[in-house]
């Protein structure tokens, strides 16, 4: 085994045991298989919870909501609330929060050319928390649309913070990697501590601010997923589209200039893009580690670096990832809900650190 | 992952002591009914009452029994050699307890959550959520009395006040917050009246909970929600204990937590028949839960049974529990209800 190893040409596809003779395989069957996870995923977060709904149930509910289909006679509205009002829409924003989060944290890594980096690096996190934190003490109650004030705030405090932090380090028409790093990292630790602070002294919100700051999909609702698609699609239909441009981009910025990318630009459009989009991720779910820094490095080391693949292929993974981690959630000390960035983390990192042992890391990143 | 690992240390801390203390200052006006109602209008208990508008005058300490070894809420024991003089108080429950065995006079500084009685609202403040200790020292207090021990607190001020600290945290049932004021009631040289006021609520509850039991219907199944991410309270919580003694199901009861998050379908499919909202503060309302999805198929939804009820009397455990047994029972109870 050592010996064949050694002896096939060093490629990603290694990893995978795929045939190397043919050449690298196309996208389709790792597209396939991250589809496949995450219809699986979704199946099973629709047909499982706390409540044991029977699947036949499940599936009438679904389909009566097809047009000119009415075949949910026998169910109960408690059931049928519960697979379309409770069950359906905290499927869809797990999977859209997971995808987010993970396509924008390959996004940062690859346009910081760090692995560190996460879609929280310059600030979305922390900023979304104070802005979420500033309602919940100033004890208003407006809801818009349906939607509580809270999300709109966090999302206003997200923006706000990637601004102020782009704001900072844009120097004479450029924007140094490091200096934007390090200017996110300092707003990152200002916003904490005043977030802190605001909790510490607002004993009342203690709980509210605690349950934004942990993160978790228990009140997710259509209202909460119709807000945060259209920040979403953006980001789902563009970056994916840079996937060779990003390629260039991992290269040093003199060498991508070469090749003829206007560095400054583009690097800006996509974090703008990803800013966006995990902003809005962000404002619904609370700030869920983990998943952002850890998928696209999950299937990097699957299937090599190649952005082209690896954005499609985070996104469905971190969607089927998050999905499932929201299912272990509720299901793991039910009728409780255990915060899901827990989940994340305890499932994920020997998972990953898996994967970490297993790869040669000359041909990762 | 930052944000989680700057706060996970600040978020453990500010739960214990969210849910323990149930809210600041502030009072929410959430009922109509006066604190002395009586549920049947039987008579037996009507005399019980703790309001905060009242005088609590206090009386003199018995000298007499000090030296004495009190154990505290946490199980420490703690030797008092005199009867306290200038008690600083840094919990709203412990205040009113104080107050309601006749030790006000010995209370000198309170917690900036200790609103009640009245006469408690004249004394000199401490935060009571970031205690300082250098301001705990500057009011030369010769016993503290505390509801939680952040950060080795209760060392810290033994160490630099050399006077007993009595730590009080919130008890698992009503049981124990009889012992609390028995045991304040010792470290304060009031032994015969705390005997005298857990006796008068033992006798105020159990009346509370016989009108309960009398009543033809059914004990009712109830949702308590703390926050509008589902938090609520269960077994090893004293609201539990309240619930139980009413004759009520708690829906929380299967997780064995004392202060679990809920699933929002585990609430609905538990379909509970009366729904108690201590979050009222935080902008929840009858509307607003009516108005959550997938809500409508709830009972307490449908019949309108949703009632908000001020945190400040459901979750000290203090003399105010009697208030909240009653105005609870009268929700679970529409007939109890006057």
């Amino acid at each position: 085994m050592k010996t064949l190893e050694r002896l096939r040409p060093s490629r990603a596809a290694d990893v995978r045991g795929l045939p190397v003779s043919w050449g690298r395989p196309g996208p389709w069957p790792a597209l396939s298989v991250g589809l496949l996870a995450l219809l699986g995923a979704a199946a099973l977060g629709l047909t499982l919870g706390p409540t044991s709904v029977p699947l036949e149930a499940t599936v009438r509910v679904l389909v009566s909501h097809l047009p000119g289909i009415d075949v949910d006679q026998g169910v109960s509205v408690a059931q049928r609330n519960i697979i379309w009002d409770i069950r359906l829409p905290r499927v869809l924003l797990a999977g859209i929060a997971g995808a987010t989060l993970a396509l924008t944290g390959a996004t940062y890594q690859g346009v910081f050319r760090n692995p560190l980096a996460d879609p929280y690096l310059i600030g979305v996190a922390t900023g979304a928390a104070l802005g979420a934190t500033i309602v919940v003490v100033s004890d208003v109650s407006v809801s818009w649309h349906g939607l509580s004030l809270l999300p709109l705030a966090a999302f206003a405090g997200a923006l706000a913070s990637v601004i102020l932090v782009y704001g900072i380090a844009r120097v004479g028409g450029r924007t140094p990697a490091t200096t934007l790093i390090l200017a996110g990292v300092a707003v990152a630790s200002l916003s904490t501590a005043v977030t802190s602070y605001l909790m510490i002294k607002d004993t009342t919100n203690a709980g509210a601010i605690l349950s934004v700051t942990l993160g978790g999909f228990n009140t997710a609702s259509w209202a909460k997923v119709a807000w945060v698609v259209p920040y979403v699609i953006p980001a789902a239909i563009i970056i994916p589209m840079y996937g060779r441009v990003l390629n260039v981009l991992s290269l040093e910025e003199e060498q991508a200039r070469f090749l003829g990318v206007d560095v400054e630009r583009t690097r800006l459009m996509l974090l703008a893009v990803a800013s966006l989009a995990a902003a809005a991720a962000v404002s619904v779910s609370g700030t869920i580690g983990f998943v952002g820094l850890i998928v696209p490095h999950a299937v990097r080391l699957a299937l090599g670096p190649d952005n082209r693949r690896l954005l499609p292929l985070s996104m469905l993974s971190g969607a089927a990832f998050l999905i499932s981690a929201d299912l272990v959630a509720r299901m793991a000390d039910r009728p409780a809900e255990v915060p899901v960035g827990i989940i994340t983390a305890i499932c994920g990192v020997p998972f990953f650190l898996y994967l970490l042992r297993r790869a040669k890391l000359g041909a990762y990143f | 992952m930052t944000i989680r690992t700057v706060f996970a240390p600040l978020i453990l801390l500010l739960a214990a002591f969210a849910f323990a203390c149930g809210g600041d200052g502030e009072s929410i006006e959430t009922t109509n009914n006066p604190a002395t109602a009586t549920p049947s209008g039987d008579g037996t208990n009507a005399e019980f009452a703790f309001d905060c508008a009242s005088d609590y005058p206090g009386t003199a300490p018995d000298g007499a029994a000090f030296p004495v070894d009190v154990t505290d809420g946490s199980g420490r024991t703690v030797t008092v050699e005199a009867p306290p003089q200038s008690i600083a108080s840094l919990s709203a429950a412990h205040t009113e307890a104080l107050f309601a065995i006749g030790a006000g006079d010995q209370v000198a500084a309170v917690d900036n959550t200790s609103d009640c009685p009245q006469a408690a609202q004249d004394l000199q403040q401490v935060d009571a959520f970031n205690v300082s200790v250098e301001s705990v020292t500057a009011l030369e207090p010769d016993m503290v009395v505390l509801f939680f021990d952040p950060g080795d607190l209760v060392t810290s001020l033994e160490q630099q006040l050399g006077v007993p600290v009595l730590l009080y945290p919130s008890p698992p049932d009503i049981d124990g917050i009889y012992r609390q004021i028995e045991s304040l009631g010792q470290a304060t040289g009031h032994t015969a009246e705390a005997q005298q006021l857990t006796t008068g609520m033992r006798s105020a509850i159990a009346a509370v909970a016989s009108a309960a039991a009398a009543e033809p219907a059914a004990g009712p199944t109830v949702y308590h929600e703390l926050d509008n991410t589902y938090f609520s309270i269960g077994p090893g919580s004293f609201l539990h204990d309240m619930y139980e003694k009413l004759g009520a199901t708690n829906i929380a009861e299967d997780t064995g937590q004392a202060f679990p998050q809920l699933s929002a379908e585990a609430i609905i499919a538990a379909n509970p028949d009366v729904i108690i909202l201590a979050d009222e503060g935080l902008g929840e309302t009858a509307e607003s839960v009516a108005a959550r999805a997938g809500w409508d198929a709830i009972a307490a939804v449908q019949d309108s049974r949703i009632y908000g009820i001020d945190p400040d009397i459901v979750s000290r455990p203090g003399p105010r529990i009697v208030e909240a047994m009653r105005l609870l029972a009268g929700y679970l109870y529409p007939e109890l209800q006057q």
